[in-house]
């Protein structure tokens, strides 16, 4: 990959991977169901960003954007741009996408273990794009699968490369899928919710895993979870997403001490904390949106304490309240204010 | 509590023949749950707490007389409940009730939510049909859930109001203890709070008390009274919630603990996490002696030997099943 150069203060400076304004939606009976509706956030080399959001929100499917895999039609990509390294993907034929994916981004999925061939040795498999790919001989892929295998910390690498994937633990088996993921030496990596299915002593070990693997390489990582404290724990930055949007974004310090939005407020006020017991916990009323469903103003304001007149007229943009802290809410400023802290 | 427990389990174990998820070891027995004992008081909640795999939902059968113990004993108000005759299991289901994880296939999708809720009613022969028509509309206000939808089907519902259908269901018959098995595990932060409060809410309006299994550590802390926490088919650690969370003397429950970050960022960075090596091992072949030793980096010759028993250190009602687990409760920060 050759070494994009930084343009000048003059212009906005180029990302890493940046995410602009990208609208999905699905053919539905009743017309396109918007799933993106509008999704912008970018990762620089060497920084974690962390992606927050309830179910549905629309993290993945942005994944499956970048990535190239959504499976359209049904979806339809009705706008915006990906640009990796100054370069537009979405106009890309499929053979130079092709290139991007794993050399430039690097993907481990929500569901890693259907990401192993069950009657396959696990290291031909980590092995196998580093022939296909690269054009290794064998026992070239062979070696630089061990060393992959070393690297992401699975003992005994040399053995465990001839074993199967039920002979993994489940914390292994992600091991080899990061593994995987990072074969052809990505700039960018993006985990999808990848330590969810794993307990939590194993949880960590993948969190630090990667981010030790961030630190030895200088990548971007793009981290999609559900945990409030894997994020506190690892995020340079933060995007929160709440029906097809990025809703919040910024610094995780500043985020995460005092939100912009009144949604990652809500969230953060909902998790159950380890070092006490709360009386009750500021419960957020409602679900998370249908999608799909026609709405005016802000998608949030049936769920928002603060909603009012103007929340129902207009639906509030991505814009910047202070210094760094951007949100899409028409009151970001009384939030970031701490209006919303009273109570709790 | 003082009052004498409702429940009260003793020794309980249950080894299956063979592991479903290792074919390989086919002779090997997996020991699912093994030994286990711990008193549940009236309106009081315990929360299980472990890993996938250690036992916690095996155990949450057993309690409701879904399945049966190897051996050892259950007793509700001093009965056995695996001794029981027809009847008067049929008149233990109307105490013990269970709530499923997974709210979305643990409802019939085939019947109405006010069938489902009304099933254990028209099972047990209770009312007219009317009657149970009144009182299934009571349960859904009772679960904050609109009671014009009982005609809906499950499909139409959200994970947390499904996972609300499945109280009701379990509250029908007015029970004294709802074994709840991680039933806020699937669903969202913001819904899951919900759940929780609600759970709270209705133990105080209803006197319940819950057998409540989770394997994320601040729900449980955030629900229970007490907590035992289960590795590889024991409970390693039982306690009150405060002397549990605060001062962990069981090695796991001090790596369980360091590993659930505060959302603090500051403090999540600065966390002291206690890394484990690897996995937890199978359940088909436990580690001879303490079951933890091949995670624990306090791992002495003893405890490859010697099964540690879980016995009460220097606070009352906090009990560890560790070698070396320090006299004196250690402090831990908050
Ligand atoms: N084939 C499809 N047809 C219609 N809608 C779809 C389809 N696939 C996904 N969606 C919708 O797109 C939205 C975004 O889905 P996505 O998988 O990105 O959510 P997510 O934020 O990753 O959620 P989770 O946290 O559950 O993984 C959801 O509302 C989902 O229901
Ligand atoms: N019916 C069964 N037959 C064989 N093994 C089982 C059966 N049910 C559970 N097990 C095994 O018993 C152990 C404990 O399982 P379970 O109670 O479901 O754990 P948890 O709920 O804590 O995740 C696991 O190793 C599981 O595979
Ligand atoms: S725009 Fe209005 S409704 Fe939306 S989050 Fe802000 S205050 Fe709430
Ligand atoms: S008995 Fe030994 S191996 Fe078990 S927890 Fe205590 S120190 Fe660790
Ligand atoms: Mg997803
Ligand atoms: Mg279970």
């Amino acid at each position: 990959m050759s070494d994009t150069t930084r343009k000048g203060n003059t212009m906005a400076t180029e990302h890493l991977l940046e995410v602009h304004d990208l609208q999905v939606e699905f053919g539905g009976e009743d017309g396109p169901v918007p799933v993106l509706r509008g999704v912008s956030w970018h990762v620089d080399r060497g920084e974690t960003l962390a992606i927050l959001g309830e179910s549905g929100s629309g993290k993945s499917m942005t994944a499956q954007v970048i990535m190239g895999i959504l499976e359209a039609p049904p979806a339809r990509i009705g706008g915006g741009s990906v640009r990796w390294n100054g370069r537009d993907l979405l106009g890309l034929p499929e053979a130079a996408r092709r290139e991007v994916r794993g050399q430039g981004i690097g993907m481990v999925f929500q569901d890693s273990l259907s990401a192993l061939n069950p009657v396959l040795r696990v290291g031909p498999q980590i092995g196998e794009t580093l022939r296909t790919r690269l054009g290794l001989s064998r026992g070239e892929a062979r070696d630089r699968t061990v060393e992959l295998m070393r690297q992401v910390r699975i003992p005994d690498a040399e053995q465990r490369y001839r074993q199967y994937p039920h002979q993994f633990s489940g914390g292994m088996r992600q091991r080899a899928v990061i593994a995987m993921a990072l074969a052809l030496s990505p700039d960018v990596l993006i985990a999808d919710e990848p330590t969810t299915a794993l307990d939590a002593t194993v949880q960590v070990q993948i969190l630090r895993l990667l981010q030790t693997l961030q630190g030895e390489s200088g990548m971007g990582l793009v981290l999609i979870t559900h945990d409030f404290g894997a994020a506190a724990s690892i995020a340079d930055r933060v995007a929160v997403m709440y029906a097809g949007r990025v809703v919040e974004t910024g610094m995780v310090r500043d985020i995460f001490r005092r939100p912009a939005h009144p949604y990652t407020k809500a969230l953060l006020d909902a998790v159950p904390r380890a070092d006490r017991r709360a009386g009750q916990l500021a419960a957020l009323p409602g679900q998370p949106p249908v999608l799909g469903k026609e709405t005016s103003g802000c998608p949030f304001r049936f769920r928002c304490p603060l909603a009012e007149t103007v929340c129902e007229e207009r639906e509030p943009v991505l814009s910047e309240h202070a210094q760094g802290r951007w949100s899409a809410c028409h009151l970001g400023k009384d939030v970031i204010a701490g209006v919303l802290t009273a109570h709790s | 509590m003082c009052s004498p427990p409702i429940l009260e389990v003793t020794d309980v174990t249950r080894h299956y023949a063979s592991g479903r998820r290792w074919p390989l070891g086919s002779a090997s027995r997996v020991h699912a749950v093994d030994k286990v004992s711990f008193t549940l008081g009236e309106r009081e909640t315990l929360g299980l707490v472990g890993e996938s795999g250690c036992g916690k939902s095996t155990l949450g059968r057993m309690l409701v007389a879904l399945d049966r113990p190897t051996s050892g004993t259950i007793r509700y108000r001093g009965e056995d409940i695996h001794r029981l005759s027809r009847a008067g299991l049929k008149a233990l289901r109307r105490k013990i009730q269970i709530v499923l994880q997974d709210p979305y296939t643990s409802l019939d999708p085939r019947m109405t939510v006010g069938d489902i809720v009304a099933e254990p009613l028209a099972v047990h022969g209770e009312g007219t049909p009317a009657e149970r028509r009144n009182r299934t509309r009571e349960l859904f206000e009772l679960i904050g859930l609109n009671p014009d939808h009982v005609n809906r089907y499950p499909h139409e519902f959200s994970g947390g109001q499904r996972q609300r259908i499945g109280i009701a269901r379990a509250l029908a018959l007015g029970p004294e203890i709802v074994v709840c098995d991680e039933p806020v595990s699937a669903l969202d932060v913001s819904v899951q709070a919900q759940v929780l409060n609600l759970l709270a809410d209705l133990q105080e309006q209803l006197n319940l008390s819950y057998v409540f299994i989770a394997h994320d550590l601040t729900v449980v802390r955030q629900i229970s009274h007490r907590v035992a926490v289960m590795y590889l088919g024991k409970v390693i650690e039982v306690g009150p919630e405060g002397v549990v969370y605060g001062q962990p003397r069981h090695p796991y429950t001090q790596a369980l603990l360091s590993s659930a970050p505060p959302t603090d960022p500051d403090m999540a960075r600065e966390q002291e996490v206690i890394m484990l090596n690897g996995d937890p091992p199978s359940p088909a072949e436990p580690p001879s002696g303490c079951r933890f030793r091949t995670r624990c980096w306090k791992a002495e010759e003893v405890c490859a030997v010697h099964e540690p028993a879980l016995v009460e250190g220097a606070a009352s009602g906090h009990l560890t099943a560790c070698h070396f687990a320090p006299a004196a409760s250690v402090q831990v920060d908050g």
